[in-house]
């Protein structure tokens, strides 16, 4: 299952593209596989990263003019949602084996 | 088996017993499950190997029953910990997970008891014994299911890493996290045809016994770069060649 922070990308991305429901979800969910990240457990720094660096090239593809622009639209509306605050995913398996480390 | 055997036992006993106790201590401060369960599984493993050994060091045959059945539970007890933890960390929302963790917990059970209702208790027959094959069955899925997420995770991470969202350490931890999966279950294989060399010859061959206590050991060595790398090797790790393309941070 989708993090909240997820199913809200997706539809900001949704709105600011003109995709369809599966468009937006499948185009994020490609791009968040490829920064190595899970959609179960996405955060609001993990999406910066995917929105700045690899959505991009994924909406050029797909045939959107201002890619950038969109982007940032889209990480603008994330930044000011409350979910974004309150969703930390602090017991994803990196946090874990990072404080595991300090026995 | 040889006569010096036990002391590489002991020494992989003590490691995890060490390594437990440490987690222990950590799960005291952060008062979160997985530790909590890790430390469980290393301290029931390193217990265990106390049972092993101490008929050995001790050459008493009047001690194998007890403490050989009191090993194998505790060796079972601590695989069912592991699993737990391996969901709770890699899989907590998974159906898939919850319902191996359930299997390998029953299937462990039910060859525990039916080694015994067939008065194999030590475990020691498995060309006699059809509820040897179902506990091994168990623990060699449990160890496979341990290197698969820990070569998984570190796929994925190598990945963040390029974008500065997972640092090197943790990266490695994964990778060191799957080898130990993967050399347990290599062990598994060996123990098998171990015991059924045993049970078909009536003695142990040096040379398996020795490829087991090397496959023992090296878990033990992961263990400790995973949970307590010394600076050294931090410093290491740090400074390969995997370093951040991107440090955003």
């Amino acid at each position: 299952m989708e993090t909240p922070l997820f199913d809200l990308a997706a539809k900001r991305l949704e709105q600011h593209t003109g995709f369809s429901q599966l468009e937006a979800r499948g185009t994020l969910r490609i791009a968040v596989k490829s920064a190595g990240l899970s959609a179960q457990s996405l955060t609001i720094e993990g999406l910066r990263v995917v929105f700045r660096k690899l959505m991009p090239g994924e909406l050029e593809q797909r045939g959107v003019s201002d890619s950038g622009g969109t982007c940032a639209a889209v990480m603008a509306d994330l930044e000011n949602a409350p979910i974004a605050a309150s969703d930390s995913a602090s017991n994803n398996p990196d946090d874990i084996f990072r404080r595991l480390a300090k026995a | 088996m040889e006569d010096s055997s036990y002391i590489g036992g002991i020494v992989v006993g003590v490691g995890y017993v060490v390594a437990g106790s440490r987690l222990l201590r950590l799960s005291l401060r952060t008062r979160e499950n997985p530790e909590r369960l890790l430390a469980a599984t290393f301290f029931t493993w390193g217990v265990s190997y106390a049972c092993w050994q101490t008929p050995i060091v001790l050459a008493d045959e009047s001690l194998v029953r007890p403490l050989y059945t009191a090993g194998r539970f505790l060796t079972d007890l601590g695989t069912i910990l592991s699993v737990f933890f391996l969901r709770l960390v890699f899989r907590p929302q998974s159906r898939l997970a919850a319902s191996m963790v359930a299997g390998i917990t029953i299937a462990l059970i039910l060859g525990f008891a039916g080694s015994g209702w067939l008065g194999d208790w030590e475990a020691m027959y498995p060309l006699e014994n059809p509820w040897w094959w179902m506990e091994w069955g168990a623990v060699v899925v449990s160890v496979a299911w341990m290197c698969f997420e820990g070569f998984r995770h570190h796929g994925m991470a190598k990945l963040r890493r390029q974008h500065g969202l997972c640092d090197g350490l943790v990266c490695n931890r994964y990778l060191l996290w799957g080898l130990t999966g993967a050399v347990w279950t290599i062990y598994e294989l060996a123990y098998a045809i171990q015991q059924i060399e045993f049970n078909a010859t009536g003695s142990f061959s040096g040379r398996l016994d020795a490829l087991a206590a090397a496959l023992e050991f090296i878990p033990i060595v992961c263990i400790w770069l995973v949970f307590f790398p010394p600076s050294r090797y931090q410093r290491w790790i740090d400074c390969s060649d995997l370093q951040p393309k991107f440090a955003e941070r």
